[in-house]
């Protein structure tokens, strides 16, 4: 008797043994960093599709056109509707004229872009239908409404967090790649590839934004709403403290 | 135990194992966190372009001069306007909660008509037709002591017949009855607190709710050696940063003053007007300060030191507060002094049928208005003047509820005053003639119109819009547009002349004795700019600013000193009924050394029945029991010398 | 605990003679940090629901002043009488009492400039510090702050909103800090060496009759430099060794006897007290 139990407890321990725990392990080991990060993040779109490409290149504008300090130091991250309107010059008062003479609901806004209101087109500038139509979203949507357009922030921070970007304005990528390696859990080093751009933006914002045409979609965390791109406190006060500048709580929090 | 069991339990073992050294769960713990902050109804903030925009505020009587901050556009917060000498960077606790009042829900949305909403053009028919059929019979209330839009609704009047323009109860109002009426003056009268070296605050809370307060509380603060007396029934906020107090009852403002002129007549001064001889004689046997003494219990050493001091300095002034003898008075002392007394001419109109302001002034409301078509501007009667104020058709323009807009037929409502373009001439009290004008800063965003629009749309005065009205007045003032749109005021040094005045002194003498009603108590009413003021109801952020001094609960604080709490048989705490004039106010008593015995302060601007919640239900309405005594000998009605009778509950 | 030093110091001299205890720095420093008017109902907390309603601002224990005002009294009678009003607003002390005792280190005095940090995100409510300071400038959201409707719409950017179970206080209005620096970084000026009057405090900069003189009491240049150094000029509760940033300036004996509770030469306890608020 004592025998066969014996025998059974060698084929359970040879059989059982480590496999199963190191197939549960891996298994979770590839879904939990290949599967599941993916997961917690849904793509939101951006409010339509805005094209850097065809301002930059295509208009000849350059970067503080829309995105410049002001005369108080702060910055002016996203445009509003008024320096947009300055050449999406639609009139909202005569574009809502022409939209209740038409007959059409001015709140259905998709009827309004069908209905192709003479006020509308004759100030679209793009050359191919899907850039007319996200000029028309534009115009219809948000400019003649007067609302300004809740563009996704793919740096957002919440309101407690207090960033200047005056004060990161000196920061000169061709320097900092002296400290790629110690700045590698900061700053992606691919950023200090190539030619240094004038303007440092590359370091926390989206690499040569000015070379894209269609945004990319916003990751929005499912628990917490934040972007994927969202700078946590630490990269901040990893890249202070390599600096030499303080990492006083007041520094960043409001 | 199977294999298949022991190898599930291990791959299960395994797996969380393994889900750890992954940063799967380490992440989710972290979004978890910020998840259990991101509560919806914590608002989150806008940001943008960060602006001070420089516009006109009329929360208060006087009006002020402010810049309302803006960010991304949206209005947000109040700041002191430093290029207009009205603000010179400061503001009082009114317009520090300008936005939220402009954004609070009291506000009204739409023109209504007995509670009923109507369109702008419906109402303009009907007012049109009420006014039609009351021929003169037409008065107008207005609660603005300074803006071109009073010129309006005085043209209206013109155009029906009627010279029925009242203001709500003023020292404004008083000191140009004292100076144009009993006096032969014309002009405004204005002080120059900041230069002078010995002002006399006679009666006027000049540092809390008397005339333009900021502009005042700014020549305080610039004047660097000037010696500031205060006298009063009670040590009020003024009281507080003076020299020193003067307990002096309001019915013996007057006499008080006289007493003063005694020693000021007597040490040689004169001034060369008509009836000077006159005058001296009155005051030399009438108001001598053992006379004064007795009648109001100043001591005829206080009246001698005060008098000393004023007769030193360089440049005194005396500014009178209260009725129009008390007024009167002050002003003759003031031309016997030649000091800082100022006479201001007043700017051109812009209305050509419209009244000055002196004649503007001229209506004693508290004698009661009684008409068939009554409009309301931005004032509120029926709180501060229950009984008074009638009218068979009342049009009330306001911006949010009150006790008027509820009681009135029609209510229309106006913009905030950061929503529309106004603007404001001389507020009495300022050293210079004045001239303020604002832009709207926020774009309105319920249904409402500038009543200067409306009534302008009821009588043809010769302009389409209030925008028109307001150049007119610009360039009668002789300013530019552009620098006033900006910020900037338009100051004139001129003095008007002051030739040909009398010292009143046939009238002043009756006027000056001390009359009081027959209650056992005085009656000491004040008003604290954040505890509200008749026109203006607390803000949402002040409550916790008002003390327990004023404020327990919802229970009104009255304060007496222990004396006079020891007569009545009453303590810290105890709770007492206040009766006189048209009701009774139930209150709690908290004893305060600073007031005149035999006199009790209640502070105004409480009581609300109509409002918001932070104003509605909270303490009781003191205007019910304030008694109006006429002045008889000065043709004028006063609230000093109320009296009531206290009791406890 | 040793008194922390650093090259700027921000700190206040409050004219006590010329405060009329008007209020506006109190509206003012609300408006400016977001503070909600204190309203009875509240349509989220279904717990609350089930109970009574929330305090208005009737019950001063709960209310937010970071800026306070309080009403002193020279004790006689009258005619004697005489009263003055103080406005206090948070120390941010030399050597803060509030600073140790914090177990989550949510408050700390770390910045140049000295002012005490108070971090909401990171706070837990203990409260232990508002039991350590001595001056009551620490305030507790008991409920959450809930506008009138509408009355949210405008904001000021300078303040995050704090939800309940937080403690606040007065920051100095530091965003305005961050701001300044920013400003003075676009002018091509040294934004460690501002000029007097280049970072203001609201409630400084409302004050009509400028009673509140703000700046850096290290910097000559600054105005306040010289005033905390005036014979009139005085602290409140000197003798706990708190070293406040804040001084207060009055020509009136008895309202800076008042200071230390009429108790400056260590007359320890027995004396009455002569303040009340």
């Amino acid at each position: 008797m004592g025998q066969k139990v014996m025998e059974e407890r060698k084929a359970s321990k040879r059989c059982g043994g480590v496999l199963p725990f190191i197939i549960g392990f891996l298994a979770t080991c590839v879904l939990g960093w290949a599967v599941l990060p993916g997961l917690f993040y849904v793509e939101v779109e951006q409010p339509f599709k805005f094209s850097h490409t065809i301002h930059v290149e295509g208009q000849g504008m350059d970067c503080e056109s829309c995105h410049f300090f002001r005369d108080d130091g702060s910055y002016a991250g996203f445009p509003t509707n008024e320096g947009c309107a300055e050449c999406h010059a639609v009139d909202p008062e005569e574009a809502m004229e022409a939209i209740a003479e038409a007959g059409i609901d001015a709140n259905d806004y998709d009827a309004i872009m069908k209905a192709e209101i003479g006020a509308i087109e004759d100030n679209l500038a793009s050359e191919s239908d899907e850039n007319k139509q996200a000029e028309r979203e534009y115009i219809v949507k948000y400019l003649i409404q007067g609302k300004e357009v809740p563009w996704l922030n793919y740096q957002y921070q919440p309101d407690n967090v207090y960033f200047s970007h005056k004060a990161h304005e000196g920061l000169d990528i061709a320097e900092l790649a002296e400290m790629k390696k110690e700045l590698s859990s900061v700053v992606d080093s691919a950023v200090f590839e190539g030619e240094a751009p004038e303007q440092n933006c590359n370091l926390c914002h989206l690499k040569d934004i000015d070379k894209n045409d269609t945004p990319p979609a916003f990751q929005q965390n499912i628990l917490s709403g934040y972007s994927k791109m969202t700078m946590k406190m630490w990269k901040c006060e990893r890249c202070h403290a390599l600096k030499g500048q303080p990492n006083a709580c007041y520094t960043c929090h409001k | 135990m199977s294999v298949a069991r022991r190898a599930f339990i291990q791959m299960s073992v395994g797996a969380t194992v393994g889900i750890l050294f992954t940063p799967t769960v380490w992440t989710a713990l972290d979004d978890v966190s910020i998840w259990t902050q991101n509560w919806p109804w914590i608002p989150s903030l806008k940001y943008g372009e960060v602006k001070g925009v420089p516009t006109v505020s009329k929360m208060c009587e006087s009006g002020c001069a402010v810049k309302v901050r803006t960010v991304a556009g949206e209005a947000f917060g109040t700041e002191g306007n430093m290029d207009n000498p009205l603000s010179g960077g400061g503001i009082c606790p009114l317009c520090a909660n300008g936005v939220q009042v402009m954004n609070s829900p009291t506000r009204i949305k739409a023109p209504m008509l007995n509670g009923k909403e109507i369109s702008w053009d419906d109402a303009n028919k009907l007012v049109s037709e009420k006014l039609a059929a009351a021929g003169s019979k037409v008065a107008v209330i207005s609660g603005d002591q300074t803006g071109t839009v009073n010129e309006v609704f005085s043209g209206l009047l013109a155009s029906q017949g009627s010279d029925a323009f009242y203001s709500m109860p003023s020292d404004m109002q008083a000191a140009d009855k004292a100076w144009t009426g009993l006096m032969g003056g014309s002009g405004q009268i204005g002080y120059d607190m900041e230069n002078a070296d010995v002002v006399l605050l006679a009666g006027a809370d000049a540092l809390e709710s008397w005339g333009p307060t900021v502009a005042n509380m700014k020549a305080f603060a610039n004047n660097e050696n000037g010696k500031f007396i205060f006298a009063g029934p009670m040590q009020t906020r003024t009281a507080s940063v003076t020299s020193k107090w003067v307990p002096v009852p309001a019915e013996g403002m007057a006499a008080f003053t006289l007493g003063i002129t005694y020693y000021v007549l007597q040490a040689g001064k004169s001034v060369p007007a008509a009836d000077f001889d006159q005058f001296k004689a009155m005051v030399i046997s009438g108001y001598t300060p053992a006379k004064v003494e007795a009648a109001t219990g100043v001591k005829a050493d206080a009246m001698a030191e005060i008098a000393k001091q004023l007769l030193a300095a360089d440049n005194p002034v005396v500014v009178p507060g209260g009725s129009v003898a008390a007024n009167g008075a002050a002003f003759a002392l003031n031309l016997l002094l030649g000091g800082a007394m100022k006479v201001l001419p007043e700017f051109g109109k812009a209305v050509e049928t419209a009244m000055t302001r002196s004649e503007m002034l001229k209506q004693d409301i508290l004698k009661g208005v009684s008409a068939d078509v009554l409009m309301v501007y931005e004032a509120n009667p029926f709180y501060a003047l229950p009984e008074q104020v009638k009218g068979a058709f009342t049009v009330a323009f306001d911006s949010v509820e009150t006790e008027t807009t509820a009681a009135a037929d029609l209510v229309l409502p106006t913009p905030h005053a950061y929503e529309r373009a106004d603007d404001l001439a001389t507020p009495y009290g300022v050293a210079s003639a004045t001239y303020s004008l604002g832009v709207p800063v926020s774009k309105p965003t319920l249904n409402v119109m500038n009543a200067a629009d409306f009534v302008l749309g009821l009588a043809d005065l010769g302009f389409e819009n209030f925008d028109e009205v307001l150049e007119a007045k610009v360039t009668a003032v002789g300013a530019d547009m552009d620098e006033l749109a900006e910020g900037a005021a338009y100051v004139l040094e001129e003095s008007a002349d002051v030739s040909g005045v009398t010292l009143a002194a046939s009238v002043l003498g009756k006027a000056a004795v001390p009359v009081k009603g027959t209650g056992a108590v005085a009656l000491a009413p004040y008003t604290l700019l954040n505890v509200g003021t008749a026109n203006q109801a607390t803000t949402p952020n002040a409550p916790c600013t008002i003390s327990n001094n004023q404020l327990i609960g919802d229970n009104m604080v009255v304060m007496m000193a222990s004396a006079t709490a020891k007569k009545l048989g009453v303590g810290v705490g105890s709770k007492v009924k206040l009766s006189g004039g048209n009701g009774d106010c139930e209150a709690l008593v908290q004893v305060f050394e600073g007031v005149l015995p035999g006199v009790v302060a209640a502070p105004l601007g409480m009581g609300h029945t109509v409002g918001d919640e932070f104003s509605k239900g909270k303490g009781d309405n003191v205007y019910k029991i304030l008694t109006v005594s006429s002045e008889a000998a000065a043709g004028a009605s006063t609230w000093a010398g109320s009296t009531v009778n206290v009791a406890k509950i | 605990m040793q008194t922390k030093e650093f090259k700027i110091q921000w700190g206040m001299v409050i004219d006590i003679d010329k405060c009329t205890g008007c209020g506006a720095c109190m509206v003012g420093c609300q408006v400016e940090n977001n503070i909600a008017p204190m309203t009875k109902k509240d349509p989220y907390n279904y717990v609350q629901a089930l109970t009574t309603d929330r305090d208005d601002a009737a019950n001063k224990l709960k209310t937010l002043t970071w800026m306070n005002v309080y009403e002193l009294t020279n004790g006689e009678t009258f005619p004697n009488h005489e009263t003055a009003y103080l406005p206090r607003p948070c120390m941010q002390c030399g050597n803060p009492a509030c600073v140790p005792v914090c177990p989550v280190v949510a408050t700390e005095k770390n910045e140049e400039g000295g002012i005490v940090s108070q971090i909401y995100p990171r706070c837990i409510g203990c409260r232990y510090c508002m039991a350590a300071c001595p001056y009551h400038a620490r305030y507790f959201n008991w409920f959450d702050p809930l506008w009138p409707e509408g009355m949210d719409k405008g904001l000021s950017p300078s303040t995050s909103v704090r939800p309940r179970g937080v403690v606040e206080k007065c920051s100095f209005c530091h965003s305005r800090y961050l701001d300044a620096k920013d400003k003075a970084r676009q002018d091509g000026d040294d934004p460690m060496n501002l000029a007097d009057g280049a970072y203001n405090t609201a409630c400084a900069d409302i004050c009509p009759t400028k009673a509140i003189t703000f700046g850096d009491l290290n910097n000559p240049e600054h105005k306040v430099h010289e005033l905390a150094k005036s014979k009139n000029s005085y602290r409140l509760l000197e003798k706990l060794g708190l070293a406040p940033q804040v001084y207060y300036m009055s020509e009136r004996e008895w309202v800076r006897e008042l200071g230390d509770n009429n108790n400056a030469d260590g007359g320890g306890h027995g004396a009455p007290s002569k303040s009340h608020g």
